[in-house]
């Protein structure tokens, strides 16, 4: 695979206060990538580095196999971005402030303008001036401003702010078929966790200014597997078994009649093996998972 | 870089042709013809001998047109990147394939063209007050029969003085530019340049002839100044060094000099946090 987007020792100090610490992020060609963080763990101002808005202190940025800083008009011409709240000119309509843009990307028709507006349903209102518009009306503005250029990779700093239900679940179908016909890379920053979880291939979690984890999707939901889910009509003879076992680390009834037992993935077939073994009928075994919420604050 | 500042340049006028402009146009037409047909009145009462004079007309309207084109001017340039800043749109012109420097020379471009179009503005709008309410021909005494300004002379130092006060107007949009620069908001950029701008007037006023020269904002006002009392008659004298040692294109040109390096290193500079 291809890193569209690659960060190597990236940092950033504002006086004493280190915002970002030595990251490391790589975004692959085809990746939805989730990017998480809390509050001011750094997560815009890498953002804000990658696409020069921002001075790094140290480290670099490369997007497309390319040093940033040294064909920035190149690069930029295939990267789309919504930085944090979608900014525009208020007296102007969509189509004007979409017209600003495509002016300053250039080689772009004038027929893109619609074309974008009707991607996120806002074409029946491109002629009103956006000072009219609500708030979701406006992030989906901010959206099409991002996606205007036809790009290979997008930058999305909280996509679905201020979207209602409906407007989040057009916006993620928007993201995923942009990936998935037409191969688009999306780095997207979010604090809605289940939005996440459903949208994105790839995530990287970064906290105080530091990645500590990036992984895929796949491979951060095995991590949130704590245990298994049994339930067997002996389950009181289950239990005193499971417990004498040296790797099982905890095993507690819940209120349904199941029992819930602390292990790794890697001993469920164990178990089903040893209660089988030993009489015990079971009549399910699932795995018990966190939460990505659970997850993502544990770390 | 030429087509991307071409383009951007089209994009700003977009932004700028507003209605916030228009307004300020508007105040230009009222300040001109207010000043045009008030004006003349108070260096003196029209007679038969003696009507008022196109160029006098001219003189006091075209001044207070500029005054009010300058601070327009002033407005509309302490707005040109603040107002990006203000609203967060600089993010969105920056993260497209377009350099700072493209960015920055576009909205000097826009500025300078905003500033001839707002001063040919002023200027024809001063001339048909001039042409409606104004007599041509020479100026006479009002009570002896006798020519005190000859017309040629009078259309000479008009020409004189409309050129002289062109790059001086000009300077205050670079003042304006540079304020810009200063701040990332529109209304304390927009007081700020106001601000220097009154102040650069009203300390020039003051300071010694020698070194009120080589301030910008003595021009405008001292030419259109001499061009009002010729057109009424007056025998002042013509400061010959302001165009033999070309002072008029000098210090502005000096002062832009000044104040457009120091914006484009601040706009280079900055953090975009906006």
């Amino acid at each position: 695979m291809v890193a569209v987007l690659e960060t190597s020792g990236l940092t950033k100090h504002f006086g004493l206060f280190k915002a970002v610490e030595d990251l490391d992020l790589q975004v692959q060609e085809g990746d939805i990538y989730g990017f998480l963080g809390l509050n001011g763990s750094g997560k815009t101002t890498t953002m804000r580095m990658i696409l020069r808005l921002i001075r790094p202190t140290a480290g670099c940025v490369s997007i497309f196999g390319q040093d940033i800083r040294k064909d920035f008009i190149g690069i930029m011409s295939r990267v789309g971005s919504l930085v944090e709240l979608p900014a525009y000119y208020p007296y102007l309509s969509a189509a004007k402030n979409l017209e600003i843009l495509r002016l300053a990307t250039g080689g772009l028709p004038a027929s893109r303008i619609p074309e974008v507006l009707e991607i996120v349903g806002l074409r029946d209102r491109m002629h009103d001036r956006v000072g009219t518009y609500s708030q979701g009306m406006r992030q989906r503005l901010g959206i099409a401003m991002a996606l205007l250029p036809r790009p290979r990779l997008v930058l999305l700093d909280e996509p679905t702010n201020g979207l209602d239900p409906h407007g989040m679940n057009h916006i993620r179908g928007v993201i995923q078929e942009l990936n998935r016909k037409e191969g688009v890379t999306f780095v997207i920053s979010s604090h809605l966790l289940h939005e996440v979880e459903i949208t994105c291939t790839r995530v990287g979690i970064i906290k105080q200014g530091r990645m500590v984890l990036q992984d895929t999707m796949r491979a951060i939901l095995s991590h949130t597997v704590t245990g298994v889910r049994i339930v067997s009509d002996q389950a009181q003879k289950a239990e005193a078994l499971l417990k004498a076992q040296p790797w099982v680390k905890e095993v507690q009834a819940d209120p349904a009649g199941g029992l819930r037992v602390g292990c790794e993935p890697s001993r469920f077939a164990e178990i089903n093996a040893l209660l089988l073994g030993h009489g015990i009928q079971v009549s399910e075994l699932s795995p018990v998972r966190q939460t990505l919420e659970d997850f993502f604050l544990s770390k | 870089m030429i087509p991307r500042v071409s383009r951007l340049v089209v994009a700003e006028f977009i932004k700028v042709l507003s209605p916030f402009l228009f307004a300020l146009v508007g105040l230009v037409t009222l300040a001109t013809f207010v000043g045009g047909l008030l004006g003349p009145h108070l260096g003196g009462a029209e007679t038969a001998w003696r009507p008022y004079h196109a160029i006098d007309v001219f003189a006091n309207g075209f001044v207070w047109g500029l005054r009010i084109a300058s601070f327009s001017l002033v407005i509309l340039s302490s707005m040109m990147f603040a107002g990006e800043f203000d609203r967060g749109t600089i993010k969105n012109l920056l993260t497209r394939p377009i350099t700072r420097t493209d960015l920055f020379a576009a909205k000097c471009v826009t500025v300078l063209i905003l500033g001839v179009g707002l001063y040919l503005f002023t200027l024809y709008t001063g001339l048909a007050v001039a042409f409606s309410r104004g007599d041509l021909g020479d100026v006479w005494h009002a009570d002896q029969y006798v020519i005190m300004r000859p017309y040629g002379m009078l259309a000479g130092t008009a020409k004189k003085a409309v050129v002289m006060s062109f790059l001086p107007f000009l300077t205050a949009g670079f003042l304006g530019i540079l304020v810009s620069n200063w701040t990332e908001s529109s209304g304390y950029a927009v007081a700020m340049g106001l601000m220097l701008f009154l102040f650069g007037w009203l300390v020039t006023d003051m300071l010694p002839i020698s070194w009120q020269r080589r301030s910008f904002f003595y021009f405008a006002p001292y030419v259109l100044e001499k061009l009002r009392l010729y057109a009424e008659g007056g025998t002042e004298h013509w400061e010959e060094s302001l165009e033999t040692q070309l002072l008029y294109v000098k210090v502005p040109i000096a002062s832009m000099a000044a104040f457009l390096p120091g914006a484009f290193v601040i706009f280079q500079r900055r953090n975009i946090t906006a």
